[in-house]
């Protein structure tokens, strides 16, 4: 049985505007820029489910399964990101905390409020910016 | 400078100029300038700051550190922790709450250049006795 959640505030990944949907929204449209927007939470659990795409966006939260595996250009998620397999990308935004597990590999100059990185944890050589709000969500309330 | 059993102490009214060589533990509880070399672990407590890039073993920040940090084994960068600067470490432990301006490349390979990893402690013959 689905879950009873309450609307809930998020913003637009293309223009930042603010705005509410329903709780059990998958995606929906800006109404500040009309643009699509997705706004459930991902999952990547194979090695090539998020492989190939240009921008790896959500106003949830992307989870990176173990063996999981997302190369993109750009990867934001303003409901934060958990990292236990592996995240490739030239940019990694993350609304809240980044987790890290201790089998994880990630690479992208990374901005986020907060990290939580396990020991075993691997990085190759990306500039971090911790802690950093770059979508200005430090005021938007915890859905 | 003091000497506390086997570790190299900055106290927390200190400010010290220089190069710091140590081979089993050094604490920095207060300002620091220069550059510090060590096989063994470095602790940077909550209120001290260090200007300086640190080679080391491994690596334990409450405090700030303002400089590279290169470690054979772990940095472990806690809540109040805050390092402007690269790192380069083996393994890299982040709290919540701790603070990273710069380049990170954490891995078996990283560290490598790096001071081998500080010796573990001998465990205590009565504890494995008592487990035997």
């Amino acid at each position: 049985m689905a879950k009873n959640k309450g609307p809930r505030t998020v913003q637009c990944y293309h223009c930042r505007h603010r705005f509410e949907v329903g709780g059990r929204a998958q995606s929906t449209s800006c109404p500040g820029c009309n643009k699509p927007l997705i706004v459930e939470d991902l999952v990547f659990d194979t090695k090539r489910s998020g492989i190939g795409r240009i921008k790896v966006q959500t106003c949830g939260t992307i989870t990176v399964k173990k063996g999981g595996r997302v190369t993109a250009e750009l990867v934001e998620a303003h409901g934060g990101v958990v990292c236990l397999g592996t995240i490739e990308a030239k940019k990694v935004i993350s609304g809240r905390t980044l987790v890290l597990g201790k089998a994880s590999l990630f690479y992208g100059a990374l901005q986020a409020p907060a990290v939580d990185m396990a020991a075993g944890a691997r990085v190759k050589p990306s500039l971090f910016e911790v802690p950093s709000d770059p979508l200005g969500l430090g005021d938007l309330e915890e859905n | 400078m003091a000497a506390d059993g086997e570790s190299t102490i900055v106290g927390s009214d200190s400010h010290f100029e220089g190069k710091l060589s140590f081979e089993r533990t050094a604490k920095i509880n207060g300002k620091f300038d220069g550059e510090i070399r060590g096989k063994g672990e470095l602790q940077v407590s909550q209120n001290a700051l260090c200007k300086a890039d640190v080679q080391a073993g491994a690596v334990a920040v409450d405090g700030r550190i303002e400089g590279n940090v290169k470690a054979g084994d772990t940095v472990r960068l806690n809540g109040s922790g805050v390092v402007k600067g690269d790192i380069v470490a083996a393994k890299m432990v982040m709290q919540e709450g701790a603070s990273f301006y710069g380049m990170c490349a954490v891995g078996p390979d990283a560290g490598q250049g790096a001071p081998p990893a500080p010796p573990k402690p001998e465990p205590s013959k009565g504890g494995e006795a008592g487990k035997k």
